[in-house]
């Protein structure tokens, strides 16, 4: 059965390559940003190549007072796929991008979870795309790792539920290829947008609730969590 | 923001090698972020890199990698005319299962780089080349955005067509799409000679496409292959990849090219067989890593437009050109043409063009040099996107509209920078 898929941070790569894979199935895709200009070539470029309708709808979620009822105003089974992050260094913090990250980050985040949830539908579908950098605190950001694993703890809390018909995905990404990394990271194995958007696909479609994107980052990270802190401290990483 | 970092880049020859410090645009409004924050900007755009020459290097400069602009923004059913990014690729209007008038070699080229190269096809004496089919594109200069047609900013329009990328940043194109759907049927002889050949050739009223692989050691061994548009039916072979493992070394030489020919010439000849018009356009797309045959050194490839009144002269001086520089010609296709491209520099005119892949290496380039030469001398062209040898002197002989395009480029403030716009003095 075919649903419709609300895509956050869809001008992002991941976004746009897993809006891309389920429009090859069949599925609806809404597409979710701050601007219209870069949000039209993508979905105009859906409907062509796939015949399926894409829709684009306007939200800023670092605004405190942005209404998530337009999202979520339609008959159509809806799924979500959650994209949308603001990324901040620890660093660059100040008073006001702390607020902003949060607001963008976990506030409006779990304010769409939940208002998707009451949502009268047989099936309720998430993907929320999470980070490694929210398994333990790393000087460069965790600021930024503690809002992901704000929204994991809270969803993990959903999946505790248990519900019939519900499947929640949490995909904990490595280092992908993308316009934030693309000449900042000199990390050899990149895992290019469109092979992890296959994998956070092909993982919820097979009802997992935590999976690891690219694979091997799960041993890297079993490493760094159990590491001592008087090791870990140590690491340049 | 655009984000610049080094790169070591080549292109589909691996012959050569350029250091560039390459940024990669997500979408087209970050070009004009970057000639915003860079007004005297010369990077050099690059779609995939496909051409088998130097328009798509800045050494030691910026490049800006436009190969993820890979979006179609709209389709017109009735007029069949089709806006995209510049980096859609051929191979993505055939997946829609729509027809471009006009293919190059390589279904991964983009639109832009098409552009930029006034490529051709097969079917040059139905269709002319890609520039005829371009409706309008917009460029980004380094201080301004313009929709250029045949009707407005005409001159620039004309002079982008073939422009090897040097007037700017081509960033969506309209294009016009052949009607028909994209499947064939073709026809296969073998000529007693290359006159016969070569007056086939000459009487192609009756076909939409044609091309010949020339053996050039044996004439009467090569092959001509005639199609026409076909509507689809089951027997329509679907194109299947076969992916091949890069090689580490190069194998061509003068025994497995025996073998290589001695195997295409026993290959019954094919008649009213039917093929996806990728099958049969591009049946080198289905051999993944065929040019990693060529070595780690890479191929090179000559290829020249020849006064169809005098070809079969030419053929030969070629193969006695060939012998005396003691080189191995590999794969060598011929094509027909009638209609000249649209562009100041497009390469294509009335007559035929010779294509002759070599493995990169001292006799190769000798022979390409001396076939350069000969080029020039019997009033011939030569192809830029393929080649890396010309100087700028035999680029204005064979270029008379040379100079016209270099006075629209001194028009823009700051032309787009290349190491082919450097070797040839056009910037």
């Amino acid at each position: 059965m075919t649903t419709t898929w609300i895509i956050t941070g869809a001008t992002s790569s991941i976004a746009e390559a897993f809006a891309h894979k389920v429009a090859e199935l069949g599925d609806s895709v809404i597409l979710v940003g701050r601007k219209e200009a870069p949000l039209k070539p993508i979905a105009s470029n859906i409907t062509l190549r796939y015949g399926v309708n894409a829709d684009i709808q306007l939200m800023d979620f670092s605004e405190k007072n942005s209404s998530l009822n337009a999202l979520l105003e339609t008959s159509n089974n809806l799924s979500l796929f959650i994209a949308h992050c603001e990324q901040v260094t620890n660093t660059e913090l100040n008073e006001k991008n702390i607020e902003s990250a949060i607001t963008t980050n976990i506030t409006k985040t779990i304010q769409l979870i939940h208002a998707y949830l009451q949502k009268p539908q047989n099936n309720h579908n998430i993907i929320f795309v999470s980070s490694v950098a929210g398994l333990r605190g790393r000087k460069k950001n965790s600021f930024y790792g503690a809002t992901k694993r704000a929204v994991d703890t809270y969803l993990e809390g959903l999946q505790h539920e248990n519900i019939q018909g519900r499947t929640i995905t949490i995909a904990r990404l490595g280092l992908i290829d993308t316009k934030t990394t693309y000449g900042t990271v000199t990390f050899p194995l990149l895992a290019s947008s469109q092979k992890t958007a296959t994998s956070l696909l092909e993982a919820h479609k097979k009802g997992k609730r935590m999976v690891i994107i690219p694979r091997f980052w799960k041993i890297i990270m079993s490493i760094i969590v159990c590491l001592p802190f008087g090791i870990y401290k140590r690491l340049s990483i | 923001m655009v984000t610049f970092t080094s790169k070591s880049l080549s292109n589909f020859s691996r012959s050569a090698k350029s250091a560039c410090k390459v940024g990669r645009i997500y979408h087209t409004y970050e070009i004009d972020e970057y000639l915003q924050k860079n007004p005297t900007g010369v990077a050099t755009p690059r779609g995939r890199g496909l051409s088998y020459n130097d328009s798509c290097f800045n050494t030691d400069g910026n490049i800006l990698d436009l190969s993820k602009l890979t979006r179609f923004l709209d389709w017109d059913p009735k007029t069949y005319h089709i806006s995209a990014e510049s980096g859609v690729s051929f191979n993505d209007i055939l997946n829609l299962n729509l027809s471009p008038a006009v293919m190059p070699g390589t279904v991964h080229a983009t639109l832009g780089g098409a552009i930029a190269h006034d490529i051709h096809g097969k079917n040059n004496p139905k269709m002319g080349t890609f520039g005829h089919h371009v409706q309008s594109f917009t460029l980004k200069t380094h201080n301004d955005t313009l929709n250029v047609s045949k009707t407005e900013h005409s001159e620039l329009f004309h002079a982008t067509i073939a422009g090897l990328g040097l007037t700017g940043t081509i960033a969506e194109v309209t294009l016009a799409l052949e009607k028909r759907p994209p499947y064939v049927t073709i026809n296969e002889s073998s000529p007693k000679d290359f006159a016969a050949l070569c007056q086939s050739m000459k009487n192609h009223e009756s076909f939409d496409f044609q091309a010949s692989w020339l053996n050039l050691l044996t004439p009467e061994k090569s092959r001509l292959i005639q199609a026409n548009y076909s509507e689809k039916t089951k027997q329509h072979d679907i194109s299947r990849l076969i992916k091949l493992p890069p090689s580490p070394c190069n194998l061509i030489h003068p025994f497995t090219m025996k073998i290589f020919n001695r195997l295409y010439h026993r290959k019954k000849l094919n008649n009213e067989q039917s093929l996806s018009l990728k099958a049969f356009n591009n049946p080198l797309d289905n051999l993944l890593n065929w040019n990693t045959f060529y070595g780690p050194k890479g191929l090179l490839q000559f290829q020249a437009l020849f006064p169809e009144e005098t070809i079969e002269h030419h053929l030969h001086d070629v193969i006695r050109i060939i012998n005396k520089a003691n080189a191995l010609p590999a794969l060598s296709v011929l094509k027909y043409f009638t209609n000249a491209g649209n562009g100041l520099l497009s390469f294509v005119r009335p007559g035929f063009t010779l294509a002759i892949d070599f493995p990169n290496h001292q006799k190769s380039l000798k022979a390409i040099a001396n076939l350069n030469t000969y080029t020039l001398g019997v009033k011939g062209n030569i192809y830029l996107a393929k080649d890396t040898l010309l100087t700028q002197n035999q680029f204005q002989q064979c270029y008379p509209n040379h100079e016209k395009f270099r006075a629209i480029l001194h028009q823009l403030d700051f032309p787009v920078q290349s190491d082919l716009g450097k070797r040839l003095g056009l910037i």
